[in-house]
């Protein structure tokens, strides 16, 4: 049933137009990607102001496709100067880079090619035929599970986007949920903290916000520490060899896996998705000693696990309205620019948009395939650019997306503003991705909570006895406690006691 | 068995937090004292739950709870030690390179955001681009000046050509 709805949809995707469109987008994404400091967020902001007066489908398309492609473009740059184009391509200079330096540059970057397509094949299997029951499940939401998904997603992003310190991860989420409540609250529609500045009481536009913390954080942060790139490799063959996918096919089905579920985590994004998929790929080989020396292995896990979690970060887009990354976030801020409300009732509303945006996916991807196997040669000359000469140029265009949305001179104010508040936050290890979570659900978590509260009178006891509620608490608290140095002793405890009890049993039956 | 010997090392910057941790813990207070300050809707809508300050009231409580854990981490740390630097560093700051480049930076940023309106848009983004260009490349002047030119030409005849979109 979903195979024929999927494939109708991409039968319906291929007109000359969308074509010609995904393929520029993804061409777009590619050198988006590969340019570093520029990313995939940037890119998907930029564009949703730029595309804002075009047709829905074909302005979503070319969003999905910059996405795909700045993705994978990010290995580019990771795997010839050692510099992940985006952060999603940190663990690809991990081995990427030493192939290149053993000459091998051409064959890294075919590699990383074809994993990433395995990775979105991958991703799709599960976009396409998942997420209807994912959407069931959904259907059970009511305002008190929305109200826990929202502060897990924050907290869980908090968590794993500074790992060295979670608190500031909290800390920059709980900012950005505070930021949402700006401008009239969604029930009884009474201005908060706008002071009497007429632009302010619809809010904080979402895609100035976006494009300040992501585009002109860079600007700044390129233009104050002057990086220098690295010395580029020479590209040889890129087509990979066969036996060097072939015998990597489990890696792929487990990164691809692995990408996809740490993708539908709310807001945790490919970084995460790369780095797991290539510990757990370290983990499982026979050669665990060649990795971080330029394994085959561990490339493709990296680059299969970050193309997987975009097609994860997308699903939970599509059936609970929260993103998976902060990619993710845009592409739902742009959604809902274009009037279309992902979320629980999309499976009744418009259960064809699923089988639509995974049919987007999949053409992106076999756009990304062709672009990223031919014409690389040319295509990394790019990396020549110098920062100081792209960075002017970003700040223009960081400017006109800011204002394209709404016409409005405020919403360029509001890029410099969270450009400015971006790059200290940055400099003392305050993540951006649970701040622009929190932008993105403050409301959701605002209008449930009381939502919540006024249909029950007050009384918080559904927020606590509704089962998907306690999962989700459980969930929480186990975000929340994690690190803590009592709870993995009372763990540690727990696993030993378990341990002994089974064999006491055991032992006791073989006695018997 | 912990590890014994070496000190366990905390995590963050303790200087940046300690400060930071200020600055949160008065923006959390704030933060409640305005909410507080909006609303409550009480007799129509059942109770304070339902008040617009209800969730920035909360949001701001555990904003201040979680800058002071901080803020607290910070004074363990020894992160008040030397919160207000010497003159001889506080001078050498200002004569850092980083320094400048901010406040260049941050110069033209403003300018341009400041002329927008004001002269034509391609020639508002052609002077940022070639401010930006001219101080912090190292390219020779004049190819500064030939990119900046086709870049705001460019960025000026393809917005509005084709993707037809608005400019300030």
């Amino acid at each position: 049933m979903g195979a024929v709805e999927l494939a109708k949809a991409i039968w319906d995707l291929l007109t000359p137009n969308i074509l010609f469109s995904v393929f520029w987008a993804t061409f777009l994404g590619i050198i988006v990607g590969m340019l570093p400091g520029l990313t995939a967020t940037m890119g998907i902001a930029l564009l949703t102001g730029l595309t804002f007066q075009w047709e829905s489908s074909n302005a979503i398309v070319i969003l999905i496709a910059m996405y795909v492609g700045a993705i994978y473009g990010g290995s580019r740059s990771a795997i010839l100067v050692n510099i992940p184009g985006t952060p999603a391509n940190a663990a690809t200079c991990i081995d990427g880079h030493p192939l290149a330096l053993q000459g091998r540059a051409g064959e890294a970057i075919g590699i990383a090619t074809t994993s990433s397509f395995f990775g979105s094949t991958i991703a799709l299997f599960f976009m396409a035929f998942f997420t209807p029951y994912l959407g069931q499940i959904a259907l059970k939401f009511q305002s008190f599970e929305f109200f826990w998904l929202t502060l897990f997603g924050v907290l869980i992003c908090g968590n794993l986007t500074a790992p060295e310190d979670p608190l500031k991860g909290w800390l920059a989420g709980f900012l950005g949920l505070f930021l949402a409540m700006i401008g009239m609250d969604a029930i009884q529609a009474h201005g908060r903290f706008s002071y009497g500045i007429i632009d302010l009481s619809g809010g904080l536009s979402m895609i100035p916000a976006l494009v300040g913390i992501y585009g002109m954080t860079e600007v700044i942060q390129s233009t104050v520490e002057a990086q220098k790139r690295g010395v580029m490799t020479q590209v040889k063959r890129v087509l990979p060899h066969a036996r060097d996918i072939l015998s990597n096919w489990k890696n792929i089905i487990r990164s691809g896996i692995i990408g996809v579920f740490v993708g539908a985590i709310p807001g945790v994004g490919e970084n995460i998705a790369s780095f797991v998929s290539y510990d757990f790929a370290q983990r499982a080989s026979k050669h665990p000693e060649k990795f971080g020396h330029g394994s085959i292995e561990g490339l493709t896990a990296a680059e299969t696990g970050d193309n997987a979690c975009v097609g994860g970060a997308i699903i939970p887009v599509l059936v609970l309205a929260v993103p998976g990354s902060p990619p993710a976030a845009v592409l739902l801020a742009a959604m809902w620019l274009h009037d279309m409300r992902p979320g629980p009732l999309l499976i009744i509303e418009a259960p064809h948009y699923i089988y639509e945006v995974s049919a987007m996916f999949f053409l992106a991807s076999a756009a990304m395939l062709i672009l990223g196997l031919s014409m690389v040669k040319t295509i990394v000359k790019i990396l020549n650019v110098p920062t100081t000469t792209l960075m002017p140029i970003i700040l223009v265009l960081c400017a006109v997306g800011s204002f394209a949305i709404n016409g409005r001179v405020f919403d360029i104010l509001v890029m410099l503003l969270f450009g400015m508040i971006g790059y200290p936050l940055r400099k003392m290890k305050y993540p951006d991705a649970p701040l622009i979570l929190g932008l993105i659900l403050g409301e959701m978590l605002d209008e449930n909570l009381r939502r919540g509260l006024i249909l029950n009178s007050g009384d918080i006891t559904p927020f606590f006895t509704r089962p998907i509620s306690l999962i989700l608490i459980g969930f929480i608290l186990l975000t929340l406690f994690s690190r803590n140095r009592y709870f993995r002793l009372g763990m540690a405890g727990l696993k030993r006691a378990t341990i002994g009890r089974l064999r006491g049993l055991s032992g006791s039956r073989e006695e018997e | 068995m912990e590890e014994t010997g070496k000190p366990k090392k905390r995590p963050g910057m303790p200087r940046a937090d300690f400060i930071m941790g200020l600055i949160l813990m008065v923006f959390g207070l704030l933060a409640v004292q305005e909410s507080l300050r909006l609303p409550t809707y009480e007799k129509d809508w059942g109770g304070f739950y339902a008040a617009p300050g209800f969730v920035p009231l909360i949001l701001g409580l555990v904003i201040f709870g979680m800058s002071l854990a901080m803020f607290i981490r910070a004074v363990r740390s020894g992160g008040a030690r030397g919160v207000i630097p010497s003159r001889e560093a506080f001078q050498a700051f200002l004569r850092s390179k980083p320094v400048h480049r901010w406040c260049l930076a941050m110069l033209y940023a403003w300018g341009f955001f400041f002329i927008l309106g004001r002269v034509y848009f391609y020639l508002a983004a052609f002077l940022v681009l070639f401010a930006f260009m001219a101080t912090f490349s190292r390219q020779k002047i004049y190819f500064s000046l030939l990119i900046s030119i086709v870049s705001s030409g460019g960025i000026y005849l393809i917005f509005t050509k084709i993707f037809l979109v608005p400019l300030p």
